[in-house]
């Protein structure tokens, strides 16, 4: 049996990743999460964006564009007995990530389109694709993701097309109405729903190629991507957006172009491949915490494991309630996106500095 | 061995996730639109939907205490399954409209087969009555009740509300929401000129033809219909709206804000007395601008004494003078017969047809 990950992608392969992986939150933002506030979300994404930058800047001065010495490397030189721990910490992370990713994606494909099918099937489904893409290797889930990203943004392009007619500017809301603090809440919570620093401390030992710059770009289309899709749905669903679970989803439904028209599913299933190319990324980052903490060489039989694991616990909070709405806006993983995609690199950055 | 497990989620996936059901088209109720009442423990839906025997239409009425149980009912009377893709409208009895629509437009919001693009009418007394009509033996169909929400020569006359639209409105600040109004005239005819403006949910307003005219121009949203006026001698003109901006503009004076509406139609000339040697270009703008400027003054009128912004004055203030907004935001609707508001009206024809007459 050949090795799980078998080489190298380039910068631009693995930032497809790196896009899909944070924009794929649009599809499954709801508008409680963003405290029904739209209009000052549109500074949030940007924020998010910045933020995003400002904390990737030790991890991007880690990378070594020759690919010879990796971060994990580094964490276990650093950190010695304590780097298994962290491991253990990234993989948590990761697998609580994963949890909320498919919760929420069973949550929309249920109260959607697919009333009547159990939530366990279609998590089944995405996870054992994205549990296919991830025994490939990071080589495979690249080349699908360019698929994906093409496919996501012709959809996405769509959807905003066949709202056009129903684009009205007197639905604009004035920005800060109720404050400043809805922007910092919902600047954390895009944060928090689109990050993806955690797991490139882990996969960017893939990459080969420089990549500040490209990170930066990328960063941005991020935050492009987010402030539009929230402009269109404040000038197309207006107030409205506010009575909807999953605005985005709405947005799909509502075009008004003939030919664009009942394929809100045909949407749906466009975003939620991006939800699986963010599983396969984070099964992929949990093999590699396996492989560098306990040098396992058949991991694939344990990220298998970990995926049901995920998916059982996924199901299991599908259908509470109490639980799906704390997850919605996914708070709670900021400190532990922060602390595992920014502190960490930033330690290993001032211990190296010190070293010098 | 590997192929053979890939048979396994393809096999899942062909028997449970697609389109292929077990339920025949005969079983199946596709719904054309809804009419809702109030009646003695809830609410009473009467349901059109698609007959394939007929070739036309159906319809029966369920009751239940709310829109939801009513509607579910319906499979116990007819054995057939509800399809709701297919509704196009629905159609709120006057009493259920002056109630307040929040009781019942939930259900089209929430529940997932619905759009949100459905469109919304008022009935001019009781919606079972709408859609109770026949003409030549069969019920009015569907399609007839659609297009005056659909069909853009109507919509000199008529308003368009949808679900999206209605919500939109009403959760903007400093707005009011319209819906029009459907209702019978005759034996068997639909009519629908009027309107029912709404705060909160609830229709607090109904608008004549008339204001519905003006509250459309008013709006810039007058578009292809027809428009009559008549001069000093009692000749009637003809024209036809081509198109209507409005621009609103205030000034804060003395505290207190001062709105001005500019409305600008264009005309296309449709027909003229033949034998009027008096009629000229500029006398019939003249007289379009008059009328136009009496509907949209009566629409004004009547929306400051309803409490009900309908032209978004709060709406504006908002945008502009946000911090004043939030000082008269609670009791703006009260305060809104107060407000000074002038109407401007200018209109040119820019079409004149094929005749020669009047000389230009």
């Amino acid at each position: 049996m050949s090795t799980i990950m078998t080489g190298k992608i380039t910068t631009s392969q693995f930032f497809i990743l790196y896009f899909l992986s944070s924009t794929y939150y649009l599809s499954t933002i709801s508008s409680e999460a963003l405290r029904d506030n739209f209009s000052d979300s549109l500074i949030s994404a940007l924020l998010s964006g910045l933020l995003g930058i400002v904390l990737s800047l030790p991890l991007l001065s880690l990378h070594d564009k020759n690919g010879e010495t990796s971060i994990q490397y580094k964490i276990r030189r650093d950190f010695g007995g304590f780097a298994k721990v962290l491991f253990v910490f990234y993989m948590v992370y990761f697998i609580v990530s994963d949890v909320i990713i498919l919760a929420l994606m069973q949550s929309l494909l249920t109260s959607t389109i697919f009333s009547t099918v159990p939530p366990l099937l279609i998590g089944f489904m995405a996870m054992l694709v994205a549990y296919y893409g991830a025994c490939k290797g990071l080589e495979t889930v690249a080349r699908a993701g360019l698929i994906a990203f093409v496919i996501m943004l012709l959809g996405t392009i769509l959807i905003f097309l066949g709202v056009l007619p129903v684009f009205n500017f007197n639905n604009r809301e004035i920005m800060f109405y109720k404050g400043f603090g809805d922007v910092g809440i919902n600047t954390i919570t895009i944060f928090a729903r689109s990050t993806f620093l955690p797991q490139m401390v882990l996969l960017l030992s893939s990459v080969q190629g420089k990549i500040t710059k490209a990170s930066f770009w990328w960063t941005g289309g991020v935050a492009v991507l987010s402030w539009s899709v929230i402009i269109f749905i404040i000038h197309s669903l207006g107030g409205f957006a506010g009575t909807q679970l999953f605005p985005v989803y709405t947005l799909s439904a509502v075009s008004q172009l003939a030919p664009l028209q009942r394929l809100d599913i045909v949407f749906t299933l466009i975003w939620l491949t991006t939800l699986t190319i963010r599983l396969s990324c984070d099964l992929l980052a949990i093999q590699a915490c396996l492989k560098t903490s306990v040098a396992l060489k058949r991991s694939r039989y344990i990220i298998g494991g970990v995926g049901m694991l995920i998916l059982v616990l996924a199901v299991c909070i599908t259908d509470n309630y109490f639980i799906t709405g704390m997850i919605y806006s996914g708070f709670f993983m900021t400190i532990p996106a922060v602390l595992l995609g920014f502190g960490i690199p930033l330690y290993i950055k001032i211990k190296e500095r010190k070293l010098r | 061995m590997k192929r053979i497990l890939l048979f396994i989620p393809i096999l899942a996936l062909i028997f449970s996730m697609t389109g292929c059901q077990t339920t025949e088209l005969y079983q199946q109720m596709l719904i054309k639109g809804f009419g809702i009442d109030k009646s003695k423990d809830g609410y009473q839906i009467t349901v059109r939907y698609a007959s394939l025997q007929q070739e036309g239409e159906e319809q029966c009425a369920v009751t239940g205490e709310t829109v939801f149980d009513a509607i579910n009912k319906l499979t116990l009377i007819t054995g057939k399954k509800q399809m709701y893709s297919s509704a196009g409208y629905v159609i709120f009895g006057k009493e259920v409209a002056k109630e307040g629509l929040d009781k019942v437009l939930d259900f089209f919001i929430r529940y997932y087969k619905t759009s949100p693009t459905i469109c919304l009418f008022i009935a001019g007394d009781k919606a079972s009555e709408i859609l109770n009509m026949e003409k030549d033996g069969r019920l009015i169909p569907s399609s007839t009740i659609q297009a005056f929400s659909e069909n853009d020569e109507n919509k000199g006359k008529t308003v368009v509300a949808t679900a999206l639209s209605f919500i939109s409105d009403i959760r903007r600040e400093g707005s009011g929401a319209v819906v029009p109004i459907i209702e019978r005239e005759g034996k068997d005819q639909i009519i629908c000129v009027r309107s029912g403006a709404f705060t909160d949910y609830a229709m607090t307003l109904e608008l004549s033809k008339e204001e519905t005219i003006g509250y459309l121009a008013a709006k810039g949203q007058l578009h292809d219909g027809s428009f009559v006026v008549t001069d000093e001698k009692g000749e009637k003109i003809t024209v036809q709206m081509t198109k209507t901006s409005s621009h609103t503009s205030y000034k804060m004076e003395e505290g207190e804000p001062h709105f001005t509406v500019e409305i600008k139609a264009e005309v296309m000339l449709a027909s003229i007395p033949v034998t009027s040697p008096d009629i000229n270009y500029q006398k019939i703008e003249k007289l379009v601008s008059e009328t136009l400027y009496r509907y949209a003054n009566q629409a004004l009128q009547s929306d400051r004494k309803g409490r009900c912004d309908l032209q978004e004055f709060g709406y504006m203030l908002y945008i502009k003078e946000t911090e004043y907004w939030k000082t008269v935001r609670e009791d703006w609707n009260e305060r809104l017969s107060q407000v000074d508001a002038k109407i401007q009206v200018s209109t040119s024809v820019t079409r004149i047809g094929e005749e020669d007459r009047p000389p230009i």
